[in-house]
């Protein structure tokens, strides 16, 4: 305990009395209107925090209490509708409790009764909230899930009171679980001051500056910064000897008046990871488990801002690797590893960067497991987990709503859990990497920029804007064309835009195609900045690299930041303001595209080379076919849902047309059984009369030939044998086989079936208050082929519905939140209408969580998208018009 | 800030600016400064009714185009006025033709938005003053505020994106 010291108990009952205040001003909010998603989540984030911050300092019984609000907030979030008395009662009573601990000290004995009283009032609300839930929701597998998390919560609560007062055992105790939480630690004494002065510098040598003084010195010595950046790009010009050497000097004390100001807020990291120890030996109590915490690093230093924004992340990843991590001794013992486990927390300078690594040599994380639980969970799909990199299986962990426990302890919550983490780090500019080997233990690192105050970037130019790129991110420069000897050039399938660096394919965004902006030049003079951010490397095509420079970061709007492409703004030495840009953000998702899947080139021989290329690919029988990219449109995944009959031939829907599947196996390989990969990708070739589209088991790689002795065949769907890289590939002659597949007779009733397979128009109706969103949404719901009618608010909607002929319209997209009619009421409206009922729908909207979708769905939403999804509406829709036939 | 008319409550005091012949105020506690239009940075992606991002000394501001945030017609001229406000340390530039006086306005004199207002801009208005010869047309700067402190997407990484 002589770790806690007087200042860290102060800062948590700051921390307590802000979380205690923002959790009053919520639940009032709860008790008048029915809670909003977004104010339950703020709540049950709140008690999250504090039951953790309490149990690191050993206040067990507000701990206790903290558990018990969150336990109960989680079953709420869980159950629409507005809470009884009974709930908002016992958070109100819990929230009384919490501020008597906070005023009678953290450590209060005198509160215990009172403790037990309430908890067992929390538990009988929260049991209240779940069996309100009708039984089909009660048995889905999600709510079986927190259910059964609850009840190991009010286990773990209940069975510590009952070693408290023994005299009065809880009505809804579980005493066999004694052991969950050990006991608190013996209080926090206040001798922390006096320790803490005997280890200080003598007093002389130190003085004691206020926190915002500095912060304020920072912010000017920042502005200087600008100023002199201005300056300098003035007297860059000058020929005015003096003036050029007096700003020299200013650039010199600026920048060294900068280093040593950033010193100033500069704190070892051993402030922030004294507590971890005792942190990580009650853990392992609580769970029986034997865990060994190294701490390498301590003194590396951060900037007290940054120190402070990652503390809660970091004891978060603590916490995680300790329960989820560290195996149990019998099953350590069993996998033939010490029955201790081993929990590394390394701190360290890494390219102007300092990373915190926090890594354990538990079980480690297991893919399919993940993989699994996110299809449980409903976060992706089944053609999407199919598709996925072991990497992005990881990075699963940090999407909303994910948690890998199976079970539930107090130790890491659920939930609210590693996508805060992430956020949290990402909002400092940081960013958070998970490495892991199943059996063997993972790593979890978190880059942290020194300060946050001011960067070191490049300038970039594109279209007639300049953008910063944080150096950090940053990895080398290629520049295309002529000027550097052509070594390296563009390449492309349509969209797909790549260069070949040291033997690798490196996929290239165009950041004028990625922001919308016209193209300005060709390509010819362009520059590819190879950028490196947690995922793989990219490379962003722009019109010019312009300087380095520092910077210093504003945040920006919200609702300008909002697409992820920008992280935050800068003022320039030219006083005009550029955009940071977000390399997360711009990075490329994950695609079907072959070249950032299939980037291992082998060998180097083939920089340069100016023969033809090709796509090659696999089918059944595994040997290497090629065609010509020329021929080819665009490569494309598609699944065997998507395909539909046209006489006997397979077609998809493909842009509004009508694209002819070839089974590529039927025609050289007719004796082989049919594939029956449900996924496959599709090489898109169109010919003069149809679109085709070339089903193989696997592309492999685009590959270019010099002039080599090739084989010539004849009379057969294999036009030439090529060697490329050593290996032999059989070009195939795409008309024969185009021919032989559709005959003679597609040509004539291909037109018909064009026709009878693209209807007119469809019309829809949308209902959209903002009319921003409403005019984009409209105009990507046209695009895909549909005829909008477009209205403010669901009441408008509702009679424009009421008016319309019988099946004018097919579908309905909305909003959630509109005023005078909302969607849930328009849908629940529809739902039960007579004339209506049946219609399919789909909400488009901000209010995405869990909870909301549940409340969409009961309403009539067929799907339920993001606003973010705003331009793929119009692909669900067809989807969902599929489905319903 | 705006304690001090809590007091009185008998008027209130409007920065007013002209857009498209009609006149439109402001809460002057909300107002910060008044410039000619400065260098702007569009910002790409973003909704259409952000006009860019300007440096007021050293600070980020953003511009909003009102004509395209209040669905309305014509266009700025040439060289259009930025009022900016400041709230919550947010700073907000609009867009105006042309700005007019610092007006304070009995409280008696308050309407309700007419009906007969359009959607787009009722949204962004919190009421009417009876001018003589004119209409004053308050703005609701909370429903500016939380428009851009709105975020549309949360995250939108790591999204199933199709490409068609």
């Amino acid at each position: 305990m002589a770790s806690l010291s007087q200042e860290a108990l102060s800062e948590f009952a700051a921390e307590c009395e802000e979380i205690q205040q923002r959790v009053s001003t919520n639940l009032a909010k709860l008790e008048e209107n029915s809670a909003s998603p977004e104010v339950l989540d703020a709540l049950y984030r709140d008690m999250h925090t504090m039951k953790g911050s309490a149990h690191l300092f050993g206040f067990g019984p507000l701990g206790n209490i903290a558990h018990a609000m969150e336990a109960c907030l989680s079953a709420l979030r869980s159950v629409a509708g507005a809470p009884s008395k009974l709930v908002v009662d016992a958070l109100f009573e819990g929230l009384g409790l919490v501020d008597r601990f906070r005023i009678d000290g953290f450590e209060s004995k005198e509160l215990g009764v009172d403790v037990t009283r309430v908890v067992s009032k929390l538990v009988e609300a929260s049991t209240q909230l779940i069996e309100a839930l009708p039984p089909e929701v009660r048995e889905s597998s999600w709510v079986e899930d927190r259910t059964n998390d609850l009840r190991a919560r009010i286990k773990a609560i209940t069975a510590p009171m009952q070693i408290s007062n023994k005299g009065r055992p809880a009505s809804a105790s579980v005493p066999e679980k004694r052991e969950v939480l050990a006991p608190p630690a013996s209080p926090p004494t206040n001798n922390g001051m006096a320790s803490q002065a005997a280890s200080a510098v003598p007093a002389s040598e130190t003085v004691r500056l206020r926190v915002d003084l500095v912060d304020r010195i920072m912010n000017l010595v920042g502005e200087l910064v600008l100023v002199r950046n201005q300056m300098l790009s003035y007297t860059s010009q000058t020929e005015n000897s003096e003036l050029l050497s007096m700003g020299q000097s200013i650039d010199l004390v600026a920048s060294d008046l900068q280093t040593e100001v950033m010193k100033t807020r500069m704190q070892p990291v051993s402030a922030l990871v004294g507590k971890f120890p005792r942190l990580v030996r009650d853990i392992a109590n609580q769970l029986n488990k034997k865990i060994k915490l190294t701490i390498e690093g301590s003194e590396t230093e951060l900037d007290r801002t940054v120190l402070e924004a990652v503390k809660d992340p970091l004891v978060h990843i603590l916490r995680n690797s300790c329960d989820h991590g560290i195996e149990t001794p019998d099953q350590r013992k069993e996998a033939g590893k010490p029955e201790e486990g081993h929990v590394v927390l390394r701190a360290f300078h890494e390219s102007g960067q300092v990373a915190l690594e926090v890594r354990d040599d538990g079980r480690g994380l297991d893919p399919e497991k993940l993989l699994q639980k996110a299809l449980e969970k409903g976060l992706i799909d089944e053609s999407k987990a199919e598709t996925m990199s072991k990497d992005e299986i990881y990075g699963l962990i940090f999407a909303p709503g994910f948690s890998t426990a199976a079970k539930v302890s107090s130790v890491s919550g659920r939930g609210v859990g590693m996508d805060v983490v992430k956020n949290n780090i990402e909002s400092i500019g940081g960013r958070i990497e998970l490495e892991s080997e199943l059996g063997k233990g993972s790593r979890v690192t978190l880059r942290i920029p020194l300060t946050m105050a001011i960067v070191p970037a490049m300038l970039v130019r594109s279209g007639d804007e300049r953008y910063a790129i944080s150096q950090s991110e940053l990895r080398e420069l290629v520049g295309l064309g002529a000027r550097y000897n052509g070594e390296h050039r563009l390449e492309e399938i349509e969209n797909a835009m790549m260069i070949r660096l040291r033997g690798n394919l490196l996929s290239v965004i165009s950041l004028n195609e990625r922001l919308n902006l016209k193209e300005a030049m060709s390509c010819e003079d362009q520059t590819v900045v190879v950028l490196h951010s947690g995922g793989r490397p990219f490379g962003l095509l722009v019109d010019e690299v312009l300087e380095t420079t520092d910077i210093v970061v504003k945040p920006l709007a919200d609702l300008v930041r909002d697409r992820s492409v920008f992280s935050g703004a800068t003022v320039l030495g030219d006083g005009k303001v550029a955009l940071i840009l977000d390399i997360n953000g711009i990075a490329p998702q994950s695609s079907n595209r072959t070249a950032e899947s299939k980037n291992q080139l082998r060998g180097s021989s083939l920089d340069g080379t100016s023969g033809d290329s090709f796509i090659v690919f696999k089918i059944s029988d595994a040997s290497l076919y090629g065609v010509q990219l020329s021929q080819i449109t665009r490569l494309e995944n598609f699944s065997e849902e998507q395909i539909e009959f046209s006489g006997k031939h397979e077609v998809i829907r493909y842009r509004g047309q009508v694209l002819y599947l070839v089974d590529i196996d039927r025609v050289l390989l007719p004796e082989l059984a049919k594939s029956d990969e449900k996924n496959f990708p599709v090489i898109v070739i169109e010919t003069e009369d149809r679109i085709v589209g070339l089903r193989v088991s696997e592309i492999v790689d685009i590959e270019s030939v010099e002039d080599l002795p090739r084989e010539e065949t004849s009379g057969s769907y294999v036009r030439r044998r090529l060697v490329m890289n050593e290996r032999v590939v059989s070009e195939v002659d795409v008309a024969m086989i185009v021919d032989h597949y559709f005959g003679a007779d597609t040509k004539a009733n291909a037109s018909s079936v064009v026709n009878s397979n693209v209807p007119t128009r469809p019309k829809i109706l949308y209902a959209e208050d903002m009319a921003f969103i409403r005019k984009s949404g409209a105009t990507f719901l046209e695009k895909q082929g549909f005829e909008v009618v477009a209205c403010e608010d669901g009441a408008i909607a509702w009679e424009k519905l009421e008016g319309s002929e019988p099946g004018e319209f097919v579908a309905l997209v909305s909003d959630i939140e509109m005023p005078n009619m909302n969607g849930l009421e328009l849908a629940s409206k529809i739902s039960e209408s007579s004339r209506f009922s049946g219609l399919p729908m789909i909400a488009v909207t901000t209010k995405s969580t869990d909870s909301d979708k549940a409340k969409g769905e009961a309403a009539g939403f067929a799907v339920y998208l993001d606003k973010a999804e705003l331009e793929n509406t119009g692909e669900h829709l067809k989807k969902l018009l599929k489905e319903r036939g | 800030m705006s304690e001090s008319k809590e007091e009185k409550k008998t008027t209130r005091q409007f920065a007013t600016f002209w857009l498209s012949d009609s006149l439109y105020g402001v809460e002057v506690e909300w107002v910060q400064e008044i410039t000619r239009r400065m260098a702007i940075t569009p910002v790409p992606l973003s909704p259409e009714f952000i006009e860019g991002l300007i440096n007021l000394r050293g600070q980020i501001v953003t511009t909003i185009n009102l004509r395209k945030l209040f669905g309305l017609k014509g266009e700025y001229p040439d060289s259009p006025m930025n009022v900016v406000c400041s709230s919550e340390g947010l700073l907000v530039a609009l867009l105006a033709d042309e700005t007019g006086d610092v007006v304070e306005v009995p409280v008696q004199s308050y309407e309700p938005v007419p009906d007969t207002v359009p959607g787009e801009l009722a949204t962004f208005l919190e009421c009417v003053f009876k001018m003589d010869g004119a209409l004053l047309s308050v703005i609701d700067t909370k429903v500016v505020v939380d428009l851009l402190r709105q975020s549309e997407s949360g995250s939108s990484k790591g999204k199933d994106h199709t490409h068609v």
